[in-house]
């Protein structure tokens, strides 16, 4: 649910990176491309509309013109997956990069900015973190009401510490470098330097945070769906089609069973994919600077 | 199957009796606007009605704890409180009332041995049955009676229904211990209902001198059943009133002792675990098995014993106020465009039956010449849509008029969301979308919905009320019946040629007189396309074959005091 | 520096958070839209003047400093107001659900840990196949949602096999599912961090030593390993708490299971707030906790810290 702690996945750096076969690499690139192009062009996997009701055919099973079977209104499962990963995603990404936004902003304040400004920012950034991730995310929807914008703005509220943190330590490490106290004894404005230097610096490690951040808050967004705090119907949805499903366990499997591979597979190869160009990004890095 | 031709019974039946319906039932009783949203909300218990679930022929056997899973919880067990079916379901076993109403809609003596009525109808004077002693130890006195229905009105109580239910009533006098007078504003014909129902059961009037806390809590009543415990979120245990001797010598009561030693409730609200726990043995008898699962419950080797409420079906009252509905090509567009008798057979799986009039089948004065009256078609709506000026069209293929795309807003509270009605809305959307009209169905808090509904922003505020009278259509079309004056005609239709009917069926004695206007007024509802009637809500109640004798009350709740298991 | 002073630190810390939170619960009470009168009177359309009534009985027609002052008075009194939803005092909807989420979650605990300490031993450093395959089936687990998880399981074995009670219960039967499904939720990321620690450890001087002398590879793994794998655990502690805490506001639900994480989602639904607040609060107290004994746990486990700090 909640994001997993930088800890891990700063472990990650030459753990598992460098042994990830070729072949599920491949696939997991393959994957993030088929979630892209449908994304963009949803009617490249199914010539049906997602909200098409046909009562005559609900609940059928897979096969014929239903690849993946119907749900309790007849309609296409397939199309309501492929239609369902736009707001899906659209939570998982719309909150890490706001997440993202506002961490490292928050996080290069607080190194550069003096005691004081790091003391208050921790401090509230202790604040957040006092409250599990979930949780902090109800708390939010419980007061601004459900919905897919609101459900975006409790996952970066959930998340933003974590950026926080990571973007600090790293500006505090740059911050001491040479080319920055050379930028100082030069007499270059602060904010210049905090953007030409400092946040350039720190970025890397923040996109591969947010790389494998996108996967834990699709994650927890399909969650708050399934919870009936997500988008409204009848906007096809992951989370939300897995708990209508629940409804009929009795008579129906498929609906149980493909909106949540749907969900694994994404957060699977994203994963892989983050992973991917963490070892890229630091092949690069360890390229010694001009 | 079985259920089908249950149900079709009972329904001939209730016809049947509609004839020699005592002239009382045709009081009108309509709850303040408080309790009346919440009837709208679909949570209140009904007036009368109701039917007799079969029952195997063995002998009964004593013994044993009937395990009943609800699947709502209320929130205060104080009848005179909580508005809630379920809250009657449990405080039926606790508290008695005056007065028995029998399943054939017949009053009998209960707790009053016998009752008068003055000439000018506005006193009644109950003889109380000595020998009754409440849960704690205190004796039935008029005291009592009058302590009951005065804490039913007081303010303090802030009671959602109960306090509905005396709207004419303005004191009680202790004539003598055992007798008392209870005198009302201006003649009331419903308030021996009113007084049949759990929510006036008589309370101990040493009970009701306790903190309300304490009232919601740990009730005492005279019952056969006395309250032992209640776990929030989980469960509740009653236990048998073994000195239990007053019960009513009527039809679907008993009067003696209960058989069970006591029965506990739980509380599941989540349709497939609830019925998970009854195929699974976990309990006995579940509330409202999901219509999903109708089969699966009868092809498991358990029983499924239905009944149709009675009162207004669940129908989609349309805004003729404000909004694309005014015009009634629009309204008629929507009620012959989508096919709803697919929907509800595919969204209940062909246990709700389609229901083609505001009224209930299982009410007296139901139309029966409208069913199929009224079929779908898609083309005439398209047609009706266009000669109302909708023919353009916006990007998402909506239809536009003067560049205003044809919304129609439908709210809902999500937290009383019952019957997959959020399932059955999807579909009526899919529909009218190939319409072209953008049905906006949004759920929401009871607070934001209670708001769209009381400044009628709502285009269609779709709900089911239970009440076996006819006279229901008054409350719900009556030009007078608004909400603040307690009403459901919360959108305020005017037609005075409703008015004039509903007025002339209220005042006719005449049988036939009342069945030729209530079935003008039920043909004008849909020829005027003011309300679309979805389908007729069905108690589903699933039991293991161990369970004999429950019932459905008059109010349409299962009855649970004459229950027993067998081995 | 004294023990007492290093202690404080911390202390005083963890009090300040809390303090923190209880401010932010306050803010989302009172500054955003709507009249908490209103919603804790918990019936549509209320009159004006019962709702003036509440209002002053809440004590919110006074200004909001006061508000919050006695807001935190009464949270040091332990009072968390009334449930709207359960008319019952916010603290003993507490105390009746707590354990049965305590239950759940120490029992999530020792599955996971079953599961992840063998699985850790067996593939640290072996080989790559075998390594992969459990790292590819823990990448898999983390990346599936629980209650995904939760539904296949009820599914197979509640609905169509019949092993297990659809609803738990207090039954001991009836705790497996909820208690693998929210382990299921754990254990990739626990079996990760203890083989990462283990193929540490194994690296270092002392095992090589330990493995001279002819100590045993198992024994090897498992003595000196093990214990060394402990202090990366520690960091992830508070993540598998938070897990867990949240886990069960799913399992709960799925499982139809009473508990706090139950409670905290139907008064999300419902804008139960005192309710919602109660349990965040709980929470952020359990997470203090944690914290503090987190610190504390550190110098005990790691000599390296406490000669740091000395």
């Amino acid at each position: 649910m909640t994001a997993p702690p930088e800890a891990a996945t700063l472990r990650i750096r030459g753990g598992l990176a460098g042994r990830i076969g070729r072949a599920p690499l491949a696939v997991s690139w393959a994957v993030v491309g088929l979630i892209l192009v449908a994304l963009a062009w949803p009617g490249a996997f199914t010539s049906l509309a997602p909200d098409a009701a046909d009562p005559a055919v609900a609940l059928a099973p897979p096969g014929g013109g239903h690849p993946l079977g119907t749900d309790e209104l007849g309609r296409d499962i397939l199309s309501r997956i492929v239609y369902g990963a736009r707001p899906s995603l659209l939570i998982g990404v719309g909150s890490t990069l706001i997440a993202l936004v506002i961490g490292a902003a928050l996080g290069v304040a607080a190194a550069t900015w003096g005691r004081r400004a790091d003391t208050v920012i921790m401090r509230l950034a202790d604040v957040l973190l006092a409250f599990p991730g979930l949780l902090l995310a109800l708390l939010v929807i419980a007061t601004l009401g459900p919905g897919s914008t609101n459900s975006v703005i409790a996952l970066a509220c959930a998340t933003m510490p974590g950026f926080l943190r990571i973007a600090r330590s790293q500006s505090l490490v740059v911050r001491r470098s040479d080319f920055v106290r050379a930028a100082v004894v030069l007499g270059r404005p602060p904010l210049s330097i905090q953007l030409r230097h400092v946040l350039p610096n720190a970025l890397p490690p923040l996109l591969v945070f947010s790389m494998i951040n996108i996967g834990s808050a699709i994650i927890a967004g399909t969650t708050l769906s399934f919870l009936g705090l997500g988008p409204r119907a009848p906007q096809a949805e992951w989370g939300s089609m897995l708990s209508t499903s629940r409804n009929y366990l009795a008579v129906a499997w498929a609906p149980a069973v493909f909106p949540g591979v749907a969900i694994a597979l994404t957060v699977v190869a994203l994963n892989i994919a983050g992973r991917d160009l963490q070892r890229r990004f630091e092949r690069r890095e360890s390229v010694p600077r001009a | 199957m079985v259920s089908t031709q249950l149900v079709t019974g009972t329904a001939a039946r209730r016809r049947r009796r509609w004839s020699r319906v005592r002239r009382d039932r045709w009081g009108r009783r309509a709850p303040a606007g408080l309790a009346a949203l919440l009837v709208l909300v679909g949570l209140l218990a009904s007036g009368c009605g109701g039917n007799d679930a079969p029952t195997a022929a063995a002998s009964p056997r004593s013994g044993g704890t009937l395990t009943f899973a609800a699947e709502t919880e209320p929130g205060c067990l104080d009848p005179g409180y909580d508005p809630l079916n379920v809250t009657a379901l449990i405080d039926r076993n606790i508290f008695d009332s005056l007065v028995y109403q029998a399943p054939d809609l017949s009053f009998h003596p209960w707790l009053a041995e016998r009752w008068t009525t003055s000439p000018d109808r506005r006193t009644y004077t109950f003889t109380l049955r000595k020998g009754v002693t409440f849960h704690d130890g205190a004796p039935l006195t008029a005291d009592a009676v009058r302590a009951t229905l005065d804490h039913a009105v007081a303010p303090a109580t802030k009671s959602l229904y109960a306090g509905s239910l005396l709207r004419t009533y303005q004191g009680a006098d202790i004539v003598n211990p055992t007798t008392v007078a209870v005198r009302l504003a201006r003649p009331d014909a419903s308030i021996l209902q009113a007084l049949s129902t759990p929510f006036l059961g008589i309370q101990s009037p040493r009970a009701l001198t306790r903190p309300t806390t304490q009232q919601c809590v740990h009730p005492v009543g005279s019952g056969p059943f006395s309250f032992v415990s209640w776990t929030k979120t989980q469960r509740l245990a009653l236990r048998r009133n073994a000195a239990y001797t007053w019960g009513p010598n009527a039809p679907g009561a008993r009067p003696g002792a209960a058989y069970l030693d006591g029965i506990t409730v739980s509380f599941i609200k989540e349709d497939a675990a609830r019925l998970g726990a009854l195929t699974s043995g976990q309990v006995n008898a579940i509330a409202q098995v999901p219509p999903v699962s109708a089969r699966t419950v009868r092809g498991n080797g358990l029983r499924l014993l239905t009944d149709q409420a009675p009162g207004g079906v669940f129908t989609l009252y349309l805004n003729t106020t404000r909004g694309p509905l005014t015009d009634l090509r629009v309204r008629r567009a929507l009620q012959r465009g989508v096919d709803f008798t697919a929907l509800t057979t595919s969204v209940y799986f062909g246990q709700y039956a389609r229901a083609w009039s505001a009224l209930s089948p299982t009410t007296a004065a139901y139309d029966r010449a409208l069913e199929n009256s009224w079929r779908p078609d898609p083309a005439l709506a398209g047609r009706l849509l266009d000669e109302a000026g909708w023919t353009g069209r916006d990007g998402q293929g909506y239809r536009t008029r003067d560049g205003q795309q044809l919304r129609i807003f439908l709210p809902y509270p999500a937290q009383f969301l019952r019957e997959q009605r959020d399932v059955l809305y999807q579909g009526i959307q899919a529909s009218a979308r190939k319409l072209g009209i953008h049905l906006d169905v949004v759920g929401q808090d009871s607070g934001t919905y209670t708001r769209a509904v009381a400044t009628r922003t709502a285009d269609i505020v779709a709900v089911s009320t239970q009440r076996a009278e006819p006279d229901i259509l008054r409350l719900l079309f009556g030009s007078a019946e608004v909400l603040s004056k307690g009403g459901y005609n919360v959108l305020g239709l005017r037609d005075p040629t409703l008015d004039r009917q509903l007025d002339e069926a209220a005042a006719s004695s005449d049988g036939t007189v009342r069945r030729r206007d209530y079935a003008a007024v039920q043909a004008r509802v849909i020829d005027q396309a003011y309300a679309i009637p979805i389908y007729v809500p069905t108690y589903l109640l699933g039991t293991s074959t161990r369970v004999h004798g429950l019932s459905f009350s008059a109010s349409g709740d299962p009855v649970l005091t004459g229950a027993w298991l067998s081995g | 520096m004294t023990v007492s002073r290093r202690l404080a630190k911390p202390f005083l810390r963890a009090l300040g958070v809390l303090l923190g939170a209880e401010t932010v619960t306050f803010a989302a009470y009172h500054l955003l839209p709507g009249d908490p009168a209103e919603v804790s009177l918990g019936v549509p359309n209320p009159s004006a003047e019962l709702v003036a009534t509440t209002r002053h009985e809440m004590g919110l027609d006074r200004p909001l400093a006061v508000q919050y002052v006695v807001f935190l008075g009464r949270l040091l009194r332990g009072d968390l107001g009334t449930s709207y939803q359960l008319h019952e005092p916010v603290t003993r909807v507490l105390r009746e659900q707590v354990w049965a989420t305590v239950t759940l979650a120490v029992a999530a605990l020792a599955i996971a840990f079953a599961v992840s300490v063998p699985l850790a031993v067996a593939t640290a450093g072996r080989r790559p196949a075998m390594r992969g395959l459990s790292s590819g089936g823990e990448l898999l687990l983390t990346s599936s949602p629980s209650f995904w998880i939760g539904i296949l399981l009820l599914s197979l074995f509640s609905f169509r096999l019949g092993w297990f009670p659809v609803i738990s219960g207090t039954s001991v039967r009836g705790l497996v599912l909820p208690a693998v499904t929210l382990a299921v939720s754990i254990i990739g990321v626990l079996t990760q961090v203890l083989r990462d620690g283990l193929e540490r450890a194994l690296d270092e001087p002392f095992t090589v030593s330990a493995r001279a002398r002819g100590t045993g590879e198992t024994m090897v793994r498992l003595r000196h390993g093990l214990r060394h794998a402990l202090i990366p655990l520690l960091t992830v502690s508070g993540w598998i708490l938070g897990a867990l805490l949240g886990g069960t506001v799913v399992v709960e639900t799925v499982f139809s299971r009473q508990g706090l994480g139950r409670i905290a989602a139907t008064a999300i639904t419902s804008r139960d707030l005192p309710t919602v607040t109660g349990v965040v609060l709980v929470s952020a107290l359990v997470f203090c906790v944690l914290n503090l004994v987190i610190d504390v746990l550190y110098r005990v486990v790691d000599p390296r810290l406490r000669t740091a700090t000395a």
